[in-house]
């Protein structure tokens, strides 16, 4: 309860903080935003995005047909309404009238189907294919309607549907350019590209046309600089006008700074440690719970992140719709971890690996580092390995060989269905710690179908409670956002499923 | 022999270099006793503290001690001067000594895989070797000797041809001398010199190279306290906390200097004439 | 010299060969899927199978290598495996990126270095000469990230005179140039001295001072053709080693360089990208050592070829 008034307070502090305050200056139109970033796009074809910065690009060209609001309530996109039929089987959406792509091809009922057909054909070798695989049939009812029907009752599917990888491309543009498409995007949102100069930067345009409230930017430019340091340097020297992901230990210098404002937010995404239950030591229950009442996530937070993240004992972060709140972490407490051990037969201690991913996640390399010296106060004596991502993507997915990893995981739907199947069920993509639980499955597999909140509520408690009680993982902390703007910057809305739009972003 | 000892002693850069050389040696040898902290043990309560009392260098994002952390590098950054040099020498003599001896088919190949090492521009060829090994210490280091195996087997073959063209050797021949005595005692012995000044030049270049790697992420991991490593991991916090960077960069420019100085001393010493490469 | 010229090229050929070949294994031998890593690491094992198969990467190596050399030859450099981007317009912009900054820096390097050489053999084994000497070891010691660091703070941070990241304007590019520059500069000062000092006190030279020559007459003239020769050697390296060396200053002041797409694209296990850029810049880098041999003969009548 209290974690989610905290996170709607942060929400609503972060939201007051990026938009203009009443009786302040109003919007004024016209200007460059320079918004540095780490990583460069990709590419710009929403069927290929894979990956947060990505779709942080993507995402302002193109647009989906329906969003989810920072409760996770879902909310007219290119879809002005919909219903669902008795059986549960087809959603029927209108249209928004009157919008066009950029390129001035109309869209409608056809563009929604050739997107989505797109998506599905195995030609198109879109790595994100499955995301649509719940779709069996879409169907053009006329102009601007048009019917989606599934094999079976899907009751995630409209947060599906707010999948990046689900955004609408103009069919004129897609069949035209083929593979090009991916540098040359044309969709229907409030910005268009202008240019992209690959590694370098990536300059969007306002859109004129744009159906809803049209942008008060002239562009927004998205520059990379990879270095973390460099880019918070910039924002102080007003080479850039807003940077993500500030490094935490910069909060108290940035926050001293007149000229720079700092934008924080709840996040989806949480850091786990995952222990993998078919190797020993940690098949055993014992052994799980007493490397939970080790890790310190207090000490963590305050310590390696200056403060900036939620601690809590679920691996799904409660700012997701339909998460657990009120989950503790496990107690801090080594004497019972130490008496764990025992009970299991590790009384003198026990070495294990712990794979580190570096720079793939905020502070991750020091984050396990601290973790490292937490076990060892309880005789785990755990030999840090990092390999660089590909590598340990490779030997994650041996599923056998790491024992002891850590890990983050996000929501791209904002709906648990998705990183439950993923995370938690039997042979689950992501399920490097091997949690197998057969009524879970069952669960699972129960909640997909059931179209009645309140019932899948329950579904929902059931699951998060069992894996809690089991714990597979031990939660770190859930990642915050933290966004340094320059103080003339207004209106820039960030969300918890880590996109940001500067669709409403203007400058003084 | 004797004129050199002067010249060396007289030197006014061998002997800064080799105080300073030795102090790092020093530091290296003694550094569990020395350091006044576990180098890997963190104090989250204590990041970044600034140069003090406490901890005379300060501490870094975990709050481990800065000053056992530089003692403890040292150790490592010795580690891969000696451990890559003497692996580069291991792999490039026995490669440019076969190559100058034998001549014909047998040279040319080797001065192929020799050139095919070369055309690797700076020090990607030892990037591209740590990605397949895996980042770590001791893969770094192996990388690092890799780069450098073509200088001493280029050294080594044209050595070995200077050495080839003596008289005595083509004496040795008529006498019935198997090749492998004649490379053993007498080939082998003519061409040290050279490579062992190139050795100790290229203790510096390898420290330098393999801290570059584990700036770039590629070399030594955490919690392992490399300087180069500590410098890769301190431009992060080089606003609020230069001394992260600070202190270990200054540590690698005070050893490879040294190291420098000496060689420079020495060669002066030693042989006047042998131009630096 | 044409035909020298010629033959040199072709005795390139295998190398070139060699290198391309040793590429290909060596980014193959690196663990990691590719399709996976593009892919993600939550696709269904169908999806990275889709993509494993778009891509080509489903063959066996052989034919990959074969397919690679033979899109090579006519000029097609592959798609890149992450972004789908032709690998030509990604290696295109970064390549005469780091080029930029490898010519600034050399001819800054070959200004600064041969100034202080020549000043050095002029003054030899005076009190300059030693200052210089130490300039040149200091030079040769700093490592390039710590002074790019440094130089970032001190130019950038504190005083605010130039740009922190990027390549936009040519203020971007001085500190990355002067950093890449100093150790060349070091090199090739050591490397002037040293030749000029040894052609200074051969015979031919005693006779022009003899005849009562002034001292800079002397040196203008006569020693610094023959001192230029070993110098143009060491020149030539040091630009082929700024070429790919030019990396960890690249990470440094986030330069859009082709030594950092390259670091980029093995960890990417961007195959395409890593064998078309390194290749490339072998190419380059064998290229200048064949106009320095060139020149080297163009300068020094003795070694004409036969």
């Amino acid at each position: 309860m209290r974690i989610r008034l905290a996170c709607t307070v942060a929400l609503a502090l972060a939201w007051l903080a990026a938009s203009p305050a009443a009786g302040a200056a109003a919007p004024r139109a016209g200007g460059t935003l320079v918004y540095a970033t780490g990583t460069d796009a990709l590419t710009l074809d929403p069927q290929f995005v894979t990956d947060v910065p990505t779709a942080r690009a993507v995402m302002h060209i193109h647009e989906t047909l329906v969003y989810q609001d920072d409760e996770g309530k879902i909310v007219p996109g290119l879809a002005e309404s919909w219903a669902v039929s008795a059986d549960k089987l087809t959603w029927t959406f209108k249209l928004r009238k009157g919008v066009r792509f950029h390129d001035g091809t109309p869209f409608n009922a056809q563009a929604v189907k050739h997107s989505l057909d797109r998506l599905l054909n195995p030609a198109t070798g879109s790595p994100r294919r499955s995301t649509a695989q719940a779709i069996q049939e879409s169907r053009v009812v006329d102009e601007h309607t048009v019917a989606l029907t599934t094999a079976k009752p899907f009751a995630p599917f409209l947060a599906q549907l707010t999948a990046y990888n689900l955004a609408i491309l103009s069919p004129t543009a897609a069949d035209k350019l083929g593979k090009d498409y991916a540098s040359k995007p044309v969709g229907t949102g409030p910005f268009l590209l202008e240019s992209w100069k690959p590694g370098d930067k990536l300059v969007l345009a306002r859109n004129a046309s744009y159906w809803g409230q049209k942008p008060w930017l002239d562009r927004v430019e998205f520059r990379v600089v990879p270095e973390d340091g460099t880019r918070v340097l910039q924002l102080l020297a007003g080479e850039v006008d807003i940077i993500a992901s500030v490094p935490p230990i910069m909060l108290k210098r940035l926050a001293g700074a007149a000229e720079v404002r700092i934008l924080r937010a709840a996040g989806y995404r949480t850091i786990y440690i995952g222990l993998n239950n078919k190797v020993k030591p940690f098949d055993d229950l014992r052994v799980r719970r007493a490397v939970a009442h080790t890790v310190n996530p207090q000490a963590i937070v305050q310590g390696v992140l200056g403060g900036v993240g939620a601690v809590g004992g679920g691996l799904e972060s409660p700012a997701i719709g339909g998460a657990l709140r009120g989950l503790a972490p496990y107690r801090h407490d080594p004497a019972a971890s130490k008496k764990l051990l025992g009970e299991a037969g590790f009384a003198g201690g026990l070495k294990t690996k712990l794979y580190l991913p570096t720079g793939r996640y905020l502070m991750d390399r020091q984050v396990g580092e601290a973790v490292q010296a937490q076990l060892k106060e309880v005789g785990i004596t755990a030999e840090i390995v990092a390999p660089d991502w590909g590598a340990l993507t490779a030997a994650l997915n041996k599923f056998t060989e790491i024992p002891m990893f850590l890990m983050g995981k996000g929501s791209p739907t904002g709906d648990l269905d998705l990183t439950l199947t993923l995370v938690a069920q039997t042979g689950g993509r992501m399920n490097h710690f091997n949690y197998s639980n057969a009524e879970v499955d069952h669960l699972i597999g129960l909640q997909r179908q059931a179209t009645n909140p309140a019932e899948r509520q329950q579904i929902l408690r059931r699951i998060q409670e069992k894996l809690y009680e089991e714990v597979p993982a031990v939660v770190v902390f859930y990642e915050e956002q933290l966004y340094g703007a320059r103080s003339s910057v207004q209106g820039v809305e960030v969300h918890p499923n880590e996109s940001v739009s500067f669709a409403r972003a203007w400058k003084q | 022999m004797s004129r050199g000892w002067r010249e060396l002693r007289r030197g006014r850069l061998a002997l800064p270099g080799a105080a300073v050389v030795c102090a790092f040696a020093l530091a290296a040898l003694l550094a569990p006793w020395l350091a006044p902290a576990d180098p890997t043990r963190s104090d989250l309560a204590n990041v970044l503290a600034r140069p003090g009392a406490a901890h005379l260098l300060g501490t870094d994002e975990l709050g481990r001690d800065m000053l056992s952390r530089i003692i403890h590098g040292a150790r490592l950054s010795m580690l891969e001067g000696l451990f890559a040099v003497g692996l580069a020498l291991a792999l490039g003599l026995p490669l440019g000594l076969a190559a100058g001896y034998a001549g014909g088919t047998v040279d040319a190949v080797l001065m192929r895989v020799v050139d095919v090492l070369l055309a690797f521009p700076g020090v990607l060829l030892a990037v591209a070797v740590v990605s397949i090994l895996g980042p770590g210490l001791w893969n770094a280091m192996v990388a690092v000797a890799i780069y450098s195996v073509p200088v001493f087997a280029r050294l080594a073959r044209g050595s070995t041809l200077a050495v080839k063209q003596e008289v005595y050797i083509e004496g040795c021949r008529a006498l019935g001398m198997s090749n492998l005595r004649i490379v053993g005692r007498h080939v082998l012995p003519n061409i040290a010199a050279p490579l062992l000044v190139m050795a100790a030049l290229r203790v510096a270049v390898a420290i330098l190279t393999a801290s570059s790697l584990s700036f770039l992420g590629l070399g030594a991991q955490p919690p392992t306290p490399e300087w180069g490593a500590m410098l890769s991991n301190g431009r992060n916090y080089v606003l609020i906390a230069p001394h992260l960077v600070i202190f270990p960069g200054l540590a690698i420019l005070l050893l490879v200097l040294g190291l420098n100085l000496l060689q420079e001393g020495l060669r002066e010493a030693l042989d006047p004439r042998l131009t630096d490469r | 010299m044409i035909p020298f010229a010629l033959r040199r090229l072709l005795l390139a050929a295998p190398v070139f060969a060699g290198v391309s070949l040793a590429v290909f294994l060596m980014i193959h031998l690196i663990p990691g899927d590719p399709a996976r890593l593009y892919a993600g690491l939550e696709a269904s094992q169908e999806d990275v199978e889709g993509v494993r198969r778009a891509l080509g990467l489903h063959e066996p190596l052989p034919v990959q290598y074969g397919r690679f050399l033979g899109r090579f030859v006519t000029g097609d450099l592959g798609r890149s495996l992450k972004t789908g981007r032709p690998v030509a317009e990604e290696i295109a912009a970064r390549y005469s990126s780091t080029v930029l900054l490898a010519s600034l820096a050399i001819a800054s390097a070959v200004v600064l270095g041969s100034a202080t050489g020549v000043v050095a053999a002029v003054w030899r084994r005076s009190a300059v000469d030693q200052a210089a000497l130490l300039a040149s070891l200091l030079g040769l010691s700093l490592p390039s990230f710590f002074l790019g660091l440094v130089l970032m703070l001190v130019f950038s941070v504190q005083l605010g005179w130039l740009p922190l990241a990027g390549n936009a304007t040519w203020r971007h590019a001085v500190l990355p140039a002067v950093t890449l520059a100093l150790p060349a500069a070091a090199v090739i000062s050591r490397m002037v001295r040293g030749s000029l000092v040894e052609v200074l006190e051969q015979d031919y030279i005693r006779t022009a001072r003899s005849k009562g020559l002034t001292e800079w007459v002397v040196v203008n003239s006569h020693a610094v053709r023959n001192a230029l020769i070993p110098v143009v050697t060491v020149v030539g390296l040091q630009l082929g080693y700024l070429l790919g060396g030019a990396v960890v200053t690249e990470t440094v002041f986030s330069w859009p360089g082709i030594g950092r797409l390259i670091v980029q694209s093995i960890a990417a296990r961007d195959f395409p990208v890593v064998q078309a850029a390194v290749l490339l810049l072998a190419v380059t880098f064998v290229t200048i050592n064949l106009v320095t041999d060139m020149l080297y003969a163009v300068l020094d009548p003795r070694i004409r070829p036969g």
